[in-house]
C-alpha cells in the first residue's frame, strides 16, 4: 500500500489536465511553433504523469508539468528528425481564439520576436514572462544556477529590444 | 520593455485558439493505459516465463554437458559501428541498408528513399498529406499513372511545404500535375521530376501525419497487392498469402501515436506485384512513415511466420 506524503498534491488526474494542459500546450507551441508537435509533446507529458505516479507537493504541479514539458521540447528541437524535417526555421502563427481576430497585428511583433530567440534564451522567457515564476524558481527547474538565469535573462531582453527594433541580431 | 511585462496577456490573447481538449485528455488516457498493460504484460513474462526458460535452459546444460542443443554454429551478431548509427537521422535509417542485429537470418534490405545533393529530400506536399520519392523505379510507366489530381501550384524550398493548403514541391517543378497511381493511391503518388515520372510515398512532415480520421489501411492501401515482407534483422515472409495475412494483421490493430518518427536502424519492407516496394521504419513494437504507428501483434506474429 502506498502512502502519500503529508505535502503530496491532492490533484487528480483531470483536475491537473483541466488546470494545466492549455498551458504546457502554448508553452510548447510558444518553443516550437508547431501545433502537431506541440499536441505531441502535450500528450507525453500527461501520458508520463499517468504511469509514472511522480510524487508532486502541492503548489509544484504545474513547474512539474512544465518541466518535462520543457525537457520534450528542447529534445525535439535538438532532435534530427526536427532538424532535417523542418530543414529551417518553421513560420510561428498566432492562434487567436476567435473574438480576437483583426486586434493583433502589435502583438504579433513580440510574440514572432520571441519566438525567434534561441532555445535557452526562450525557455526563460517563456517561464519567466509568460508563465510568471520567479528567477529562484526556474533555476530549480532548469538545474541552472541563478546567476545563469539572470543572465539569460538580460541577454534575452537585449536581443527582443534589437528584435523588435527590426535590426538583425549581432 | 513594456510589451514583455504582458506578455501573458499577449499570449493568451494571441494563442487563446489553442486548447487542450476533451479528445487531446481521452489520447492520453487511452495511451497511458496502453503504456501500463504492455508494462503488466512485461511484469507476468519476467515473473512467469523468464525463470521457465532458465530451468529449461540449465535443464539442457545439465543432459548435453557438451553444449550441443541441436544447431551447429552459433549465432553470429553483426553490427554497424557505434558511431555510424548515432550519426544517422531516422529519416534516413532506411539508407543505411542492412541493419544492425541478426542471427541466423540475415536481410539484405536497402533503403527505398531518394536523397538530394542539397540534403534535403525530394518531397511533394498535397493539401497536408506529405510524400517523399523513392528511389525505384526510376521512372513509372505509363500503365501505372492514374488520373491527375492537380498541379504543384509553388515550387520552393522545404519552410514552405509546411503550407498546407496547396499543392507544393522542392523537386517538381510548379505547373506540373502530380499523378495518383493506379490501385495505390492512397499510398502513392507520381510526378515529373527532371524530365522522368518518379514515385513519391506518404510521409510524415514537419508534424503532419494522417489527416482528419484517417487509418493507418489509409496511408498504406496496399492490400491486394503484397508480394512478400521483410524486416531487416529479423527476416522475410515470401508466401504472399502470409505475407497479405500478416500485413492486415498490421492495419487492422496498429495504433496512432504521433506524427513524429522513430529512431532505429530497422526497416519493414514491403514488396508489391507491382514491382515496387514501400517501406515503413521498425523499432520494437512502434512502426513510423506517415505517423508512428504501434502494433505489438504485427511483430510478434511476424518473428512467428519467419521462425516457421
Amino acid at each position: 500500500m502506498s502512502e502519500s506524503l503529508p505535502d503530496a498534491s491532492p490533484l487528480s488526474f483531470s483536475e491537473l489536465y483541466e488546470q494545466f494542459a492549455t498551458d504546457v500546450l502554448r508553452v510548447c507551441y510558444f518553443y516550437l511553433g508547431d501545433r502537431q508537435k506541440a499536441e505531441d509533446i502535450c500528450q507525453d507529458v500527461f501520458v508520463k504523469l499517468l504511469t509514472t505516479k511522480p510524487d508532486l507537493k502541492v503548489g509544484s504541479e504545474k513547474a512539474w508539468l512544465l518541466k518535462v514539458a520543457l525537457n520534450r521540447c528542447r529534445d525535439t528541437w535538438r532532435g534530427a528528425w526536427f532538424k532535417r524535417v523542418i530543414l529551417g526555421s518553421p513560420v510561428f502563427e498566432l492562434i487567436p481564439a476567435p473574438d480576437q481576430f483583426g486586434k493583433i497585428d502589435e502583438e504579433e511583433h513580440l510574440m514572432s520576436a520571441v519566438n525567434q530567440l534561441p532555445p535557452d534564451f526562450k525557455e526563460i522567457v517563456l517561464l519567466h514572462y509568460y508563465q510568471g515564476y520567479a528567477i529562484n524558481e526556474i533555476s530549480e527547474m532548469l538545474s541552472l544556477p541563478e546567476g545563469t538565469v539572470s543572465s539569460r535573462l538580460n541577454r534575452s531582453r537585449k536581443r527582443l529590444e534589437t528584435l523588435l527594433k527590426g535590426d538583425d541580431i549581432p | 520593455m513594456k510589451n514583455l511585462e504582458q506578455l501573458r496577456e499577449i499570449a493568451d490573447r494571441t494563442l487563446g485558439g489553442l486548447n487542450a481538449t476533451p479528445e487531446l485528455r481521452y489520447a492520453i488516457q487511452m495511451k497511458a493505459l496502453k503504456q501500463q498493460r504492455r508494462k503488466a504484460q512485461t511484469l507476468v513474462f519476467a515473473k512467469i516465463a523468464a525463470p521457465s526458460l532458465c530451468a529449461l535452459l540449465l535443464l539442457s546444460l545439465i543432459l548435453f554437458p557438451s553444449g550441443k542443443l541441436g544447431t551447429s554454429n552459433p549465432p553470429s551478431i553483426t553490427s554497424l559501428p557505434l558511431g555510424q548509427l548515432q550519426d544517422k537521422g531516422a529519416e534516413d535509417v532506411a539508407l543505411i541498408g542492412e541493419v544492425a542485429v541478426s542471427n541466423t537470418r540475415r536481410s539484405s534490405e536497402s533503403g527505398i528513399w531518394a536523397s538530394s545533393s542539397t540534403g534535403s529530400f525530394p518531397l511533394l506536399g498535397v493539401n497536408g498529406r506529405y510524400y517523399r520519392m523513392i528511389v525505384s523505379p526510376s521512372s513509372v510507366s505509363s500503365s501505372s499513372v492514374g488520373q491527375s489530381i492537380g498541379k504543384v501550384q509553388e515550387y520552393t524550398t522545404e519552410p514552405s511545404l509546411s503550407d498546407t493548403g496547396i499543392i507544393s514541391s522542392n523537386c517538381v517543378n510548379a505547373g506540373d500535375d502530380v499523378y495518383a497511381y493506379n490501385g495505390l493511391s492512397g499510398t502513392f503518388v507520381c510526378a515529373k521530376v527532371n524530365g522522368e515520372l518518379r514515385l513519391f510515398q506518404r510521409v510524415s512532415f514537419n508534424g503532419h501525419a494522417t489527416i482528419a480520421h484517417e487509418s493507418l489501411s489509409d496511408t498504406l492501401q496496399l492490400s491486394g497487392h503484397i508480394v512478400s515482407l521483410s524486416i531487416s534483422g529479423i527476416g522475410s515472409v515470401s508466401d504472399s498469402a502470409v505475407a497479405e495475412e500478416l500485413f492486415s494483421k498490421l492495419v487492422q490493430n496498429a495504433s496512432y501515436e504521433s506524427s513524429g518518427s522513430i529512431q532505429t536502424s530497422s526497416v519493414l519492407t514491403i514488396h508489391l506485384k507491382e514491382g515496387i516496394s514501400a517501406q515503413m521504419l521498425v523499432s520494437d513494437d512502434r512502426l513510423a512513415a506517415c505517423g508512428v504507428w504501434s502494433c505489438p501483434e504485427f511483430i510478434s506474429a511476424f518473428k512467428s511466420a519467419v521462425n516457421q
